[in-house]
C-alpha cells in the first residue's frame, strides 16, 4: 500500500505534481510469499520505476514542454504495466534494480510517482507471475526487449488505420453507383400515362410509277419514263397578315478569290424578251483595283447574294464617278449566260446537215464545241420537233441558236440564276382563255403588295394565224377554239416549222398575245415562303374577294444597302410584271 | 434594255416574208392573195396560180410549195 503524496510544489501548471514518502517503503519480509511478491513487485516496479523514471523525466521534461508531452508518455506506462507482469517472477534481480530505484527515489517527485503507479499494476501482475516464480532473471531482459517490439507493435498498428481508412473511401463510388441505380429504378410519379398511338402510314397520295420504258441506247443509264398528265404543283400562298417581316441581307463578292465589295445599290433584271439576267450595282471607286480581270479579256465573275438567293454576274462595263466628297464606280454587264454569247463566245456556224434532229437535240449540240459539252444543261419544256437534215442551219453564238430554235415553236429562254442552265420555256403553257381551269402558281395578296401599277394595253383580236414552214414543212391555220377565225393574224414564214407541233406553240405565242390586257407591276419583298416570283410562273393577285391572274413576264429585284452611318435598313425588293387579259 | 429592244422593233415597220397565191400579173407587178383572203402587192416574176414567197410592198422571192393548210385549234 502506497500513499500518494501531494507533495508537490505548486508551480502554477495545470500539472497534478504528486511526490513519494520520503520514508523507504515498507521492508519485506523475506518469509512472506505475498509481501515478497509485492516487494518484487514493487522493487521490480521501482526498477521500472527507475527506468521509468527516465522516462517519467523525459516525460516531465516534455511536460515542460507542453502537456502533449507527458500524454505522450501514458502508453509507455502501460507497456511497463505489462512489463511489470513479466518482471515479478524475478525476486532477487528485482533486489538490484530496487535498490537501483530507491536511489532514484528521492530523485525527483515525478520519478516516484511514476514508480508508485507502476506497482499498482505490478500487483496486478503478481496473480499471473506466481506460477513462473522460478524463472531466472535473465528473462527480465528479454522481457523488457520483448516490450520495446511492443511498443512499435502499438505505434505501428496507427497505419494500419490509415490503411483501413482508403478501402472506405475507395467504396465511396459504390455508394454512388448505388444512388444512381436507385433513382434510375425511381418509380413512376403519380398520374395517368397512356401509351402514344401510333400514326397510322399516310397513304400515298400522288404515286409514281418507275417505267422503264426508254428505248435502250447501249449505256449504263437508267431511263425512265412517265406516262400520264404532269404533276401539279400546289400553289404557294402568300398569307395576309398585317405584318410580313424580312430580314434582308444583300451582299456582293468576287469569285475568284471570295473577295467581299461594298455594294450600296444593286439591280438585276431578266424578262422574256431576253436570255439574260441583266444587272447593275454602285461600289466605291475604290474597289476599282479589286476588280481588274486575272488575264486580259478575261471575265470577271461577281457572286450577289439577296436574301439569300445568289446570282452569278459577270462585270461587262464599268465606269468612274467623281464628285466633290464622293467616288463611286457603277458596274453592270449580264448573268453568266453571257458566256454564250458575244463577245465571249465566238460566232460559229450551227447546222444538221449530217442528219434529222430534234430541235432539242440541236440545242444540245450547239451547247458543244466539236463534241465537247460547254458545261451548260438544257431545260426543254418546249414543243420538240423534227427538223429535217439540213433544215437548220444557223451562224451565232451558242445561245442565240437556242433562242432562235425557242422562237420557232413559240418560246423563249431563261438562263439560271446562278447555275449553268438553260430553259426554254413556252410564251403560253396555257391560252389565256383557260387561265381560268388552271392552278396559280403562287397567290399574291393585297397586302403584301408595296406597290401596283397597271397599265391598260388594247391588242388588236385576232384569233386565227397561218403559219408555214419551208417547202418541206407544214403549212398550219391555227385558230382558237370557239371563234370563227375571222381576225387573221399576219402570218408567219418560218424554215424550221416543220412540224405541227412547232406550228401549234408559235400560233399560240400569236393568239395569246391579242385582245384588252393589263401590264400589272407588282412591287414586294423578298419573302420566306415564296422567294423571287420567275418569270412564266401563272400567279394570282387577290384583294379581298376579287382576284386577278397573269403571267409573270418580267422580274427585277433590287437592293439598296446604306452606309455604315446610316440607320436605314438594307431594303430588298423584287418588283414582277404580269401580263393579265381581261 | 431587251423590253426596249423588243419596243423598238415593233415601231419599226417591217416586211414580214410571207406566201401567196398570185392572183393577177400587171407587168412586173403582181397581185398575191394570202391564205386568210387578203391581196397584197410585190414587184417580180410569176404566173397566176403559182404560189410564192413574197414581201408585202417588197418583192417575191421566189416560189413557195402549194398546198392546204393543217387547221389547228388552240
Amino acid at each position: 500500500m502506497t500513499d500518494l503524496l501531494f507533495a508537490g510544489v505548486l508551480t502554477g501548471s495545470p500539472h497534478l505534481v504528486f511526490g513519494g514518502s520520503v520514508a523507504a517503503p515498507p521492508e519485506v519480509l523475506p518469509d512472506d510469499t505475498v509481501s515478497i511478491g509485492r516487494a518484487c513487485g514493487f522493487e521490480a516496479a521501482a526498477g521500472m520505476g527507475a527506468s521509468l523514471a527516465h522516462v517519467a523525466e523525459t516525460a516531465q521534461a516534455a511536460s515542460a514542454a507542453g502537456v502533449n508531452g507527458w500524454q505522450a508518455a501514458a502508453p509507455i506506462g502501460t507497456a511497463a504495466a505489462d512489463l511489470s507482469r513479466s518482471a515479478a517472477p524475478v525476486t532477487h534481480g528485482c533486489a538490484d534494480v530496487a535498490s537501483g530505484a530507491l536511489s532514484h527515489v528521492g530523485h525527483a517527485a515525478m520519478a516516484w510517482q511514476s514508480a508508485d503507479r507502476l506497482a499498482g499494476y505490478g500487483r496486478a501482475g503478481y496473480g499471473m507471475a506466481a506460477p513462473v516464480r522460478g524463472a531466472a532473471a535473465n528473462r527480465w531482459a528479454p522481457a523488457a526487449s520483448i516490450g520495446l517490439p511492443c511498443r512499435h507493435a502499438f505505434q505501428a498498428a496507427r497505419p494500419a488505420h490509415g490503411v483501413t481508412r482508403p478501402r472506405l473511401w475507395h467504396a465511396r463510388p459504390v455508394d454512388a453507383g448505388r444512388v444512381d441505380r436507385q433513382q434510375a429504378a425511381m418509380p413512376p410519379p403519380p398520374g395517368l400515362w397512356l401509351p402514344s398511338p401510333i400514326p397510322p402510314t399516310p397513304p400515298v397520295q400522288h404515286p409514281v410509277n418507275l417505267l422503264f420504258r426508254a428505248a435502250l441506247d447501249h449505256t449504263t443509264h437508267l431511263l425512265f419514263g412517265y406516262i400520264g398528265p404532269g404533276p401539279v404543283a400546289g400553289a404557294v400562298v402568300i398569307p395576309t397578315l398585317r405584318v410580313y417581316i424580312v430580314i434582308n441581307a444583300a451582299s456582293l463578292r468576287r469569285v475568284s478569290n471570295n473577295l467581299s465589295l461594298p455594294v450600296s445599290n444593286i439591280s438585276i433584271s431578266i424578262d422574256t424578251a431576253g436570255a439574260h439576267w441583266t444587272w447593275s450595282a454602285v461600289v466605291p471607286l475604290s474597289a476599282l483595283d479589286d476588280l481588274q480581270p486575272a488575264a486580259p479579256a478575261e471575265p470577271v465573275e461577281l457572286e450577289a447574294e439577296l436574301n439569300g438567293l445568289t446570282w452569278r454576274l459577270l462585270v461587262e462595263r464599268m465606269r468612274e464617278t467623281e464628285r466633290f466628297g464622293s467616288a463611286s464606280l457603277q458596274l453592270g454587264g449580264r448573268g453568266i449566260a453571257a458566256a454564250l454569247s458575244e463577245p465571249v463566245f465566238p460566232v460559229v456556224s450551227h447546222d444538221n446537215v449530217a442528219g434529222a434532229l430534234t430541235a432539242q437535240q440541236i440545242a444540245d449540240l450547239a451547247l458543244s464545241v466539236n463534241g465537247v459539252p460547254l458545261g451548260w444543261t438544257l431545260g426543254w419544256q418546249c414543243a420538240d420537233w423534227l427538223i429535217p437534215a439540213g433544215g437548220w442551219v444557223h451562224t451565232g453564238t451558242p445561245l442565240s441558236a437556242i433562242v432562235r430554235l425557242a422562237e420557232a415553236a413559240g418560246g423563249y429562254v431563261q438562263a439560271d440564276r446562278s447555275a449553268k442552265t438553260l430553259s426554254v420555256l413556252p410564251r403560253y403553257p396555257l391560252a389565256p382563255w383557260d387561265w381560268g381551269s388552271a392552278t396559280p402558281d403562287i397567290v399574291l395578296p393585297a397586302s403584301a403588295v408595296i406597290e401596283r401599277g397597271a397599265e391598260h394595253i388594247v391588242r388588236p383580236g385576232y384569233n386565227v394565224v397561218y403559219v408555214a414552214g419551208p417547202a418541206a414543212g407544214v403549212r398550219a391555220r391555227i385558230k382558237r377554239t370557239g371563234s370563227a377565225g375571222d381576225q387573221a393574224a399576219q402570218m408567219v414564214v418560218d424554215s424550221l416549222v416543220t412540224h405541227a407541233d412547232a406550228a401549234r406553240g408559235r400560233g399560240l405565242s400569236i393568239l395569246g398575245d391579242t385582245g384588252p390586257q393589263q401590264m400589272i407591276t407588282l412591287e414586294t419583298g423578298i419573302l420566306p415562303v415564296s422567294g423571287i416570283i420567275p418569270v412564266g410562273a401563272l400567279m394570282d393577285w387577290t384583294r379581298g374577294a376579287t382576284s386577278r391572274r397573269g403571267l409573270v413576264r418580267a422580274l427585277a429585284v433590287s437592293a439598296s444597302v446604306p452606309s455604315g452611318a446610316g440607320r436605314d435598313p438594307v431594303r430588298v425588293r423584287q418588283t414582277v410584271t404580269v401580263e393579265s387579259h381581261g | 434594255m431587251a423590253s426596249l429592244l423588243e419596243y423598238i422593233r415593233s415601231a419599226v415597220p417591217s416586211a414580214p416574208l410571207l406566201i401567196g397565191e398570185v392572183v393577177a400579173v400587171d407587168g412586173a407587178t403582181l397581185r398575191i392573195q394570202q391564205p386568210d383572203g387578203s391581196l397584197a402587192m410585190a414587184r417580180g416574176t410569176a404566173t397566176v396560180g403559182e404560189s410564192v414567197y413574197f414581201r408585202p410592198g417588197g418583192a417575191v422571192e421566189g416560189q413557195a410549195p402549194s398546198g392546204a393548210f393543217v387547221d389547228i385549234e388552240v
